[in-house]
Formats: C-alpha cells, sequence, structure tokens
C-alpha cells in the first residue's frame, strides 16, 4: 500500500501541492486535471524525483525516500517525455534500461524480448531508434517501465501519440498487468481513464478534490445534465444563463448539452446520465485551461 | 531584422561566451603588462623624434650627435665633480660603474637614469653608423638558397622560390632608393616591439577570436537541434533560411568580440607604450631589423597603415573561420563535434605541406590558407619565409579561401535546405 | 559492474573513439613525431650519443678517475689521427694547418665549413663532443658552484649529498633525458587532451537527452551518478594504458635502451634530482604522474559536465584547464617531476591536493544530486 501523507511541494514561492493525503491499494487510478494543476508534480514524487517539502510519502509503512534502492525496484515509471539514444535500438536501450533496474542479463534479455513482442515491436526490435515514429517510441516507454514487473507503474500520459488502435491494444495490455499493482496513470483522454481506471483522482487548487470510483464521481452531477436544442440567436444568452458542457449544429439549430441546478427543468430539456467529461468541465470550469504541466 | 536580434539574444545571454572574452581580455593585459619594464627606455625615443624628426638624413644626423655631445659633455661635468674622471663615451662609463659596486653608489638614481638615456642615443647612434653597410652586407639570394636547401625544394618549386626572391631584391632595393630603411623607430634587436606587437599579441588574439568565432558559431548553428526545437523553428515561414540569420548573427557577435578583445588589447598596448611621434614611420624601417632578416614590407607602408591592415585582415580572418564553422555545423548538428571538426580540420591542414612533393609547385599552393596566415601575424605583407613570401598572399587567401566558402557555404544550405529534419 | 560497463560502453562510442583517434594523429604528426625522427637532433648531438654509448661498453655505467683518463687518452688518440688527417688533406694543405690544435683556433673559416659541413668528418665531430665531454668532467666543481649560488638551504643540503656521495660520474647523456621529456610532454598533451574529449558529454549527454528521469527512477536510482564517475576513472585508466602503450611502443625507435639502467643524475646531464633514480625509475615515476594526472583530469571534466548547460560550456571552461595543464600541470608536475628546482615534497603535496580536491568536489556534487529535485 502506498500512502501519501500531508504532502506539500514549493518550488521556492510558488506552491504546486498543499496537503495532499492519498492511499493506494492494487488498482488503477486516473489522475484527472489540467495541465498546470500539479499531476506530474505528483507523480514526480511519488517516483523520487522531486522531494517533497513537507509530509511524507510510505510504501508498505516506510518512507519512499528512506527505503531508495528497494522502493525503486518496484518502480516502473513512464515520463511524458523520456529520454532514449537515437543510435540504439530497441533492445539496446531495454537492456541497458534493464541493467539500472538491476535485472540480470539472460533474464533482462527475454523479458525485453517478450515485452518488444507484447507491444508490437518485435519486428524492429533490433532497428535504431533514430527513424521510429512518436508511437513506436511510446510504446517503447511502455516496455521499459514494465522491465521489472513493476509493483508500482507510474504512467505520464501514457498514451499520447498512440493512434486508436494502438490506443485500444494499450488498455488492453494494462488491465492485464494490472493485477495485483498500483497503477496511477495520468491523461488529458477522459474516454481512456472510463474504461481502465478503477477510481479518479482529482486535484484542484493543489489539493486533492476527489478520489472515488467513477460512477460515484459522475453521481455528483446526476440529474443535472441536460440535453436541448436551442435556436442560434438564443445560444448565447442561454450560455450565460447555464453552464455548456459541449455543443454541435443539427438542422439549423444549435444542440447543447449543460448543466442546470434548477430543480424544475423546462420541458424541452432532456436528461442525460452524466459522463466523467462532465464532471471534468464542471469543475473545472473556472479555471484557465493553460499553461505548461509543471 | 527582428529574427537576428533573437538570434543574437542567444549569443549574448551565454555568460559562457561573455566570460570567455572577459577571460582573454584578462589573459591579453596580463601579456601587455608583462612587459611594462623597457616602456621608460622606449620613451627616450619619443623625445629624441620630438626633437630631431624620425627621417634619418645628413641634418638630423648632425643634430643628433650634437644633441648626443652636449648631453655626454653634461655627463663628463657630473663624472669629473664626483670621480674626477671623464668618459668618451657612455659605454665605457656603465662598464666601469657595472663592475664596481661604489662607484655605482656615487651616483644618484636620477643621475644614472640620465647617463641611461644617453647611453640609449649613443646605441641609436651605433645602430645607423653601422645602417649602410648592414643592408649592403645583406645576401638575399643566398638566404633563399639556404632556404631551399633546408626545405629540400627542387625542381619548379625552387625556381617558384627563387624568382620570389629576386622580386623581393627588387623591393628591397627601391625601399632603399626611397630611404624606407632611414627612419627611427624601437630598436627591434633590443626591444623586438614589432615581434611583441604583431608576433606575441596579434597571433594570441587572432587565436582567441579563431575559439570564440567557432563556438559562437557551433552554438548559434547547432541551438536549435540542441534544444529540440529544430521541428518548429526549421517549419516557419522564415524555416530554415534562417541559418542565414544565424550565419550573419555569427559573423556580426565575432565582429563584435574582435573588437571588445582587439581593441580592449590594443588600447591597453598604446597606453603602456607610447608611439607618440612614431606612426607614420615606415614600417621597413632599419630598425624593425630584429634578427637575420630585415622587414620588407611589399609596399611602402607607415606603421600605421600596417597596423590598420594587420587589424583589418584579423577581423577578415575572424569571419573565415566563421563561415568554415557554419559549413561544419551544417553537416555535424552537433556544437561538440563541430568544435573538433574545426581542430582536426585546422591541424590536417597544417600536415598538408609535410606530405606534397618538394618538386612541385603545389607545395606553395598547400600554404596559402587562414589557418597558416593566423600563425604568423608577424610577417604579414612582407616577404620573409619561403611559403608565405608572394606579395599578394595574404590579399589571395582572403580572396580565393572567401570565394569558396561562399559557395560551400551555398551549397551546404542547399544540401541543408533539401535535408529530412527529424 | 554491469551499470559501469554500460557507463564506458557509452564513453567508447564509435564516432567519438575515430574523432580521438584523429586528434592524436594529428597531434603525434605535428608535435610528437619530431623527437622521434630527429633523434639524435642533427650534429653533434649524433656525436654525443655515439660516444656515451663508447664510455658505456668501456667503463660500464659509472666512469671514475682512472677510466677518466683512459678516456682523455682516447681523445689524445683521435686527436693525433685528426692531425694526419689534415696533414694529407689538400685545403688543410693550402690553408697552412697541420695540426688539430691549429684547426680549432682558426674557428669557423672555409677550412672548417669545409671539414664539418661539406665533408661531414666524423672524427671532427666526435673531436668536438669529446671535448665538451672532458669539459663537463673537469668543471664539475664549478658546475656545483654555480647551481649552490642559484640555490636555496634544502638544495643545497641535496647537492652536498649528491656531490659527497660522488654520485655524479654516471654515464648518462643529457640529450636522452631532454628527448624523452619533450617526448612524453607532448604525449601527455595527446593523453589528456583525449580524456577530455572522450569524458566531457559524460553527464551532459544523458542530463540534455531526458534520460534522467528514467536512470534515477530506476533501481540503481541516483547512485548511478556515482557509477558514472567509476565509468570516467576506468575509461581513463584505459585510455591513459592503451596510449602509453602506442606511444611506448613507438619511443622504442629512439633506441635508448641501454641507459635505462644509469642513474640520471650525472655530470653529463647537469640536473640534480631529488632521488637517486635511474632513467627507468624515472620513466615509471612520470608514468604514475601521468595516471593520477589523468585521474584528476577526469574527475574535472566529470564536475564540468554535470554542471555545464551544454556543451560549448563545458569546452569553454575546459579551455582554461587546457592552458594550465600545458604551463603548469606538464612541465612541472611530470616532465620535470623530481628535479630539484622546486622543494622536495612540493609534487608529491602537489598531487596530494590535487586528488583531494577533485574528489571533494566530486563528493559536494554528488551532495547535491542526491537531494536535488529533477524537475
Amino acid at each position: 500500500m502506498l500512502t501519501i501523507h500531508n504532502l506539500s511541494k514549493n518550488f521556492g514561492s510558488f506552491t504546486a501541492l498543499k496537503d495532499i493525503n492519498l492511499e493506494f491499494t492494487n488498482g488503477v487510478y486516473g489522475l484527472l486535471a489540467p495541465n498546470g494543476a500539479g499531476k506530474t508534480t505528483l507523480m514526480k514524487i511519488i517516483t523520487t524525483l522531486l522531494y517533497p517539502s513537507g509530509g511524507e510519502v510510505l510504501y508498505e509503512g516506510q518512507d519512499i525516500f528512506k527505503r531508495g534502492e528497494d522502493y525503486r525496484e518496484l518502480l516502473g515509471y513512464l515520463p511524458q517525455e523520456f529520454g532514449y539514444y537515437k543510435n540504439y535500438s530497441p533492445m539496446q536501450y531495454l537492456l541497458y534500461i534493464a541493467a539500472l533496474k538491476g535485472l540480470e542479463g539472460k533474464v533482462a534479455k527475454e523479458r525485453a524480448i517478450e515485452l518488444l513482442k507484447l507491444v508490437g515491436l518485435e519486428n524492429v526490435m533490433n532497428k535504431k531508434m533514430k527513424k521510429f515514429s512518436g508511437g513506436m517510441i511510446q510504446r517503447v516507454g511502455i516496455a521499459q517501465a514494465m522491465l521489472n514487473n513493476p509493483k508500482i507503474l507510474i504512467l505520464d500520459e501514457p498514451t499520447a501519440g498512440l493512434d486508436p488502435k494502438e490506443r485500444v491494444r494499450f488498455r488492453n495490455l494494462l488491465t492485464d498487468l494490472s493485477r495485483e499493482k498500483i497503477v496511477i496513470l495520468s491523461t488529458h483522454i477522459v474516454s481512456d481513464v472510463e474504461s481502465i481506471a478503477n477510481e479518479i483522482i482529482m486535484i484542484k487548487d493543489k489539493e486533492i478534490l476527489y478520489k472515488d470510483s467513477m460512477r460515484n464521481i459522475c453521481n455528483l452531477i446526476e440529474g443535472m445534465v441536460y440535453e436541448t436544442e436551442v435556436a442560434f440567436d438564443e445560444v448565447s444568452s442561454f450560455k450565460q444563463q447555464y453552464q455548456s458542457l459541449s455543443e454541435k449544429q443539427e438542422q439549423g439549430k444549435m444542440k447543447i448539452r449543460f448543466i442546470s441546478k434548477d430543480d424544475i427543468p423546462a420541458s424541452t430539456w432532456k436528461p442525460v446520465s452524466p459522463s466523467l467529461e462532465d464532471v471534468f468541465l464542471n469543475i473545472y470550469n473556472d479555471e484557465i485551461l493553460e499553461g505548461d504541466n509543471q | 531584422m527582428s529574427i537576428k536580434v533573437h538570434e543574437f539574444k542567444k549569443v549574448v545571454t551565454s555568460t559562457v561566451i561573455i566570460g570567455m572574452i572577459l577571460l582573454f581580455i584578462a589573459f591579453n593585459l596580463f601579456l601587455v603588462f608583462d612587459h611594462h619594464y623597457i616602456r621608460n627606455e622606449l620613451t627616450v625615443l619619443n623625445k629624441m623624434v620630438d626633437e630631431l624628426g624620425y627621417e634619418i638624413n645628413d641634418e638630423m644626423l648632425e643634430n643628433f650627435q650634437d644633441l648626443y655631445r652636449d648631453e655626454l659633455k653634461k655627463m663628463n661635468e657630473i663624472t669629473n665633480d664626483k670621480t674626477s674622471k671623464t668618459y668618451g663615451d657612455v659605454g665605457t662609463f656603465f662598464e666601469e660603474v657595472r663592475n664596481d659596486y661604489d662607484l655605482y653608489n656615487v651616483y644618484t638614481h636620477k643621475e644614472l637614469d640620465h647617463m641611461n638615456q644617453i647611453m640609449i642615443m649613443e646605441i641609436y647612434l651605433d645602430f645607423i653608423k653601422d645602417m649602410d653597410h648592414e643592408y649592403a652586407s645583406f645576401d638575399l639570394l643566398e638566404f633563399a638558397e639556404t632556404e631551399i636547401s633546408l626545405y629540400g625544394l627542387q625542381g619548379s618549386a625552387a625556381e617558384t622560390a627563387r624568382s620570389n626572391y629576386e622580386k623581393l631584391g627588387d623591393r628591397l632595393n627601391q625601399l632603399l632608393d626611397n630611404g624606407e630603411h632611414k627612419n627611427m623607430f624601437f630598436i627591434g634587436q633590443i626591444y623586438g616591439m614589432h615581434s611583441l606587437l604583431f608576433k606575441d599579441i596579434f597571433r594570441v588574439v587572432s587565436f582567441e577570436i579563431m575559439i570564440l568565432v567557432v563556438l559562437i558559431t557551433a552554438y548559434i548553428m547547432n541551438y536549435e537541434f540542441e534544444n529540440k526545437t529544430p521541428l518548429m523553428v526549421y517549419s516557419t515561414r522564415r524555416g530554415r533560411n534562417i541559418i542565414w540569420d544565424k550565419l550573419l548573427v555569427a559573423m556580426g557577435s565575432g565582429v563584435i568580440a574582435t573588437t571588445l578583445i582587439l581593441g580592449i588589447t590594443l588600447i591597453a598596448y598604446f597606453c603602456l607604450f607610447s608611439y607618440k611621434g612614431l606612426w607614420t614611420v615606415p614600417i621597413s624601417n632599419y630598425f624593425n631589423w630584429e634578427d637575420v632578416f630585415p622587414l620588407i614590407s611589399w609596399w611602402d607602408m607607415s606603421f600605421i597603415q600596417y597596423l590598420i591592415c594587420s587589424i583589418v585582415l584579423t577581423y577578415i580572418c575572424g569571419i573565415l573561420f566563421t563561415m568554415i564553422t557554419f559549413i561544419l555545423s551544417i553537416f555535424t548538428k552537433n556544437s561538440y563535434i563541430s568544435f573538433f571538426a574545426f581542430g582536426i580540420l585546422f591541424g590536417l591542414i597544417l600536415l598538408i605541406p609535410d606530405i606534397m612533393p618538394r618538386s612541385n609547385n603545389l607545395i606553395f599552393l598547400s600554404g596559402f590558407t587562414p589557418f597558416h596566415l593566423v600563425l604568423n601575424p608577424q610577417i604579414w605583407f612582407t616577404g620573409r619565409g619561403i611559403f608565405t613570401i608572394f606579395k599578394y598572399y595574404e590579399i589571395t587567401i582572403v580572396g580565393v579561401w572567401g570565394l569558396l566558402l561562399f559557395i560551400g557555404g551555398k551549397l551546404s544550405a542547399k544540401r541543408f535546405i533539401k535535408e529530412d529534419i527529424h | 559492474m554491469k551499470i559501469v560497463l554500460n557507463e564506458i560502453k557509452k564513453i567508447f562510442e564509435l564516432k567519438m573513439i575515430a574523432i580521438m583517434l584523429l586528434i592524436n594523429f594529428i597531434l603525434y604528426f605535428l608535435f610528437t613525431s619530431f623527437h622521434i625522427n630527429h633523434f639524435p637532433n642533427g650534429r653533434p648531438e649524433l656525436d654525443h650519443y655515439n660516444i656515451h654509448l663508447e664510455m658505456l661498453e668501456n667503463y660500464g655505467r659509472d666512469m671514475d678517475e682512472e677510466e677518466f683518463a683512459h678516456f682523455k687518452e682516447v681523445y689524445e688518440n683521435e686527436v693525433e689521427r685528426a692531425n694526419q688527417y689534415l696533414q694529407e688533406d689538400e685545403l688543410a694543405r693550402e690553408e697552412g694547418i697541420s695540426t688539430y690544435e691549429a684547426f680549432r683556433s682558426i674557428g669557423s673559416d672555409r677550412l672548417g665549413s669545409y671539414i664539418m659541413f661539406e665533408e661531414r668528418v666524423d672524427l671532427f665531430w666526435e673531436l668536438q663532443a669529446r671535448e665538451s665531454l672532458i669539459d663537463d668532467y673537469e668543471t664539475t666543481d664549478l658546475f656545483i658552484e654555480r647551481l649552490y649560488e642559484k640555490s636555496n638551504e634544502q638544495q643545497r643540503q641535496r647537492i652536498d649529498e649528491v656531490v659527497h656521495e660522488d654520485r655524479l660520474s654516471s654515464i648518462f647523456p643529457n640529450l636522452v633525458f631532454n628527448n624523452y621529456t619533450d617526448y612524453i610532454g607532448e604525449v601527455c598533451l595527446a593523453i589528456f587532451l583525449s580524456i577530455m574529449f572522450m569524458l566531457s558529454p559524460i553527464y551532459l549527454r544523458d542530463g540534455k537527452n531526458n534520460m534522467n528521469d528514467l536512470q534515477y527512477t530506476s533501481k540503481i536510482g541516483r547512485n548511478l551518478f556515482k557509477k558514472k564517475a567509476l565509468g570516467a576513472i576506468i575509461a581513463t585508466f584505459i585510455i591513459i594504458t592503451l596510449e602509453l602503450g602506442v606511444y611506448f611502443l613507438i619511443y622504442t625507435k629512439n633506441n635508448t635502451g641501454m641507459f635505462l639502467n644509469s642513474k640520471i643524475i650525472s655530470i653529463f646531464h647537469k640536473r640534480i634530482f631529488w632521488y637517486n633514480l635511474t632513467f627507468i625509475q624515472y620513466i615509471v615515476l612520470t608514468l604514475v604522474g601521468i595516471y593520477v594526472m589523468g585521474f584528476v583530469i577526469a574527475l574535472m571534466v566529470s564536475l564540468i559536465s554535470s554542471l555545464a548547460p551544454n556543451y560549448i560550456a563545458t569546452i569553454a571552461i575546459q579551455i582554461p584547464l587546457v592552458f594550465f595543464t600545458l604551463v603548469v600541470f606538464i612541465p612541472y608536475l611530470i616532465k620535470y617531476i623530481a628535479l630539484v628546482n622546486l622543494p622536495k615534497y612540493s609534487r608529491g603535496i602537489s598531487y596530494l591536493g590535487l586528488v583531494i580536491v577533485s574528489l571533494i568536489l566530486m563528493g559536494i556534487r554528488w551532495r547535491r544530486e542526491k537531494l536535488m529535485d529533477i524537475a
């Protein structure tokens, strides 16, 4: 069990995280927050790259920074932008990382081949990575994170750069692999989280807002999401009144999906069941969705 | 314009490059001030030139001798006073004093200082006395033969060398007819001021500038690849043509660095050593004859003209090195490798003359490079060494290399523009 | 160990090795080869060399008074042969020169240049060399006296010791020593530049390449920093050993093997050292110096590599280091490592100081790395 206790992190005078308390048991956790909310900072602390300014992170009751090597041995990490040597082949690269992870030579080789097959790169495993596409590189990255069969797998935007087919493959892979481990992944792509994560963690204003199952989180706005059709000239006044979630043109009118906290819905409103995306848009409504991930 | 400003900022905000410039300037100041001890003796010449003019002719010589005799008389009055001795020349006086500490103590510092100044006048007179004889007994063609056998030149190469030295001989005769040699200057055989300025200082400065422009050019040319921005930058409207902006900015930065380093160094030099009254002295004067070979400039140049030409050539060499690095960077795409590639190119070019056949004129061709140029700034625009004696040596190098590098740069850029960028 | 091996593999990238070889090639042919191709360097150096060989054969490693008397006898005999030569030579007869003494007193005129430079008569060249050696031997006191004047108390003690123990009679030519020190100086430069070139990217390459995130979250974690430093030291050892191997193989061409066991303190060498070393011992001492200095440079370069923001910065910061190596380290701490010109223990202290300082600096850097946020 991975426990985060009163964690905070400052960069100089800037506070990136404040009083974070979390508990992870085996399962897949989706970290959902707009850019700049502190997702990457949290992940970098869990991976020991950043030191907390306050609080602690415990694995099986022991401080991860004190455990050091013992802890990192159980760790798999795919950074958002990860480095690789252009002149290495995926095989060479995986063997190099395997050495850093302390895998035995023979075991490492078998494992590397196994993983390269799993991510569908077995045909190019001895080609230099110089000419690989973004998706191929990303798959190498996923493979390297799995090398040591980690107990804690941290994936920062793992599906970035993958095409829909690859993304499906990745989801299945993760479901397979996620038994008996803690998987924490961050993504912008809400549908990814929806399909894989057992629990969703939402960060707002440097603090944890929700940590719950998807169903429970969606329930937060149950009965408040509607769809309706609005004439074009009324759209702007309508949007001032209600928070719009999505809009599309349909047969000369605007079809709007929106949130209303009014008790009595209008008769033209069609209630729909809320999705995670609806919750996301509702929660981060007032935030400026800009900025870096740092 | 603003693209260039942004590129220029990359250079200016690099503390390393600024630090290097400061370090080099500090080193040069040290180099200049290391010679400060000759300063006092040099000012004697300034005073003499002030009174007598620098041109050595009969009238001047007469005045000079009068002046010297006056001074000697004054000195003898002092010595007579103190030790009841008189001397025929200052040399004898100093020989006595040097061997006799008690005698030395008789005179005050000021007196000895003054006598030392008269001594310098005496040395000048001695030098002038020997001048005509020195030139008359100097055999340029014999020197040529020694050089030819030293380097083992044969056949057409030896012929070329001989004809070059003959041409230099013509120029020497012309120089003597003009009386360019008959001018006062710091005594080269004692102070070596020409070597100090043009060999020691200009060479060091040239190398510093070379290191700097290579670093700056390699830095700015490979900036995008090393900051992972090539995809973005090279797909903009200006696109890959931005390398031309980069080249211009590298050149501009090189020129600024040159101005700073050379400027401050020369200002320090001329503040320490006064050239008052000597700026217009012909460079090919007798006193610049420092060792076995007189200084023979191909043209009748004054010191200041020679200095300006050297400064201009230093700037141009910096620009040529910028262009070389520009081309290397296009191929290496890595500032580290570019720097060493430049060093290796430098070394290889210096090695080429060694492997050339000694009987073919190609051996001279292999010496026509800017790398050879910066090795010997003290012989720029003059005839001396067998491989650099050509009258238009410097101009040819600048012209041919400038043209070749321009074409090479164009072709490399063309290649770069058609290249795949990953 | 496997991790260190991986780091060493990354240091010895093929492209880098090729460039390193080119650098060595160029430095060799521009500078170093001179001391191989021109040894002994013309005359009378060649004659000095030959006569030393003769002395070695006749008298063994030392030359005592008796042997010196014999040496002078040989000289007289040679003079006699020179006299005969002059009496038979036409030009000499023309000039009215019939004895070697007369030949010597006329200095460099037509006859002199004819015999020495046109005919290149070995006998006359060798006589000149013998004279200078006899002169060296006979003016021992003067040499000591001059040296004494320029020396301080500690140095004088050592000079007294050398004189007292009669250590000046070794047969060891100064040209062999000068040739070796000149050669090893150039070799040092090549080796140190190779180390700098190969090691500069060691931390920078991965830093610029975003590799740290992955490396530092693996089992080895930030300890990789130390492994890299160890890799740098091992790579340095490999570079030094291989280059020294090649350069000493080349050096054997100079044929100085017979002097290896000669004591280097000698009146013919005219240098006093702190220890009574043989030539081979001195060579070993310089080699130890090269290894230690190489490790110090490796640590400094690693430090620079871990701090510099880009390659240009590593080069720029190393330019003063190269200058310092060239002007201070190589001459004072390697070429003339045991010469009395510096206080007895100054070199040892310098080496110790350099090693300690570079280790401390790397230690500080490591402690910072250990606690640093990897943003």
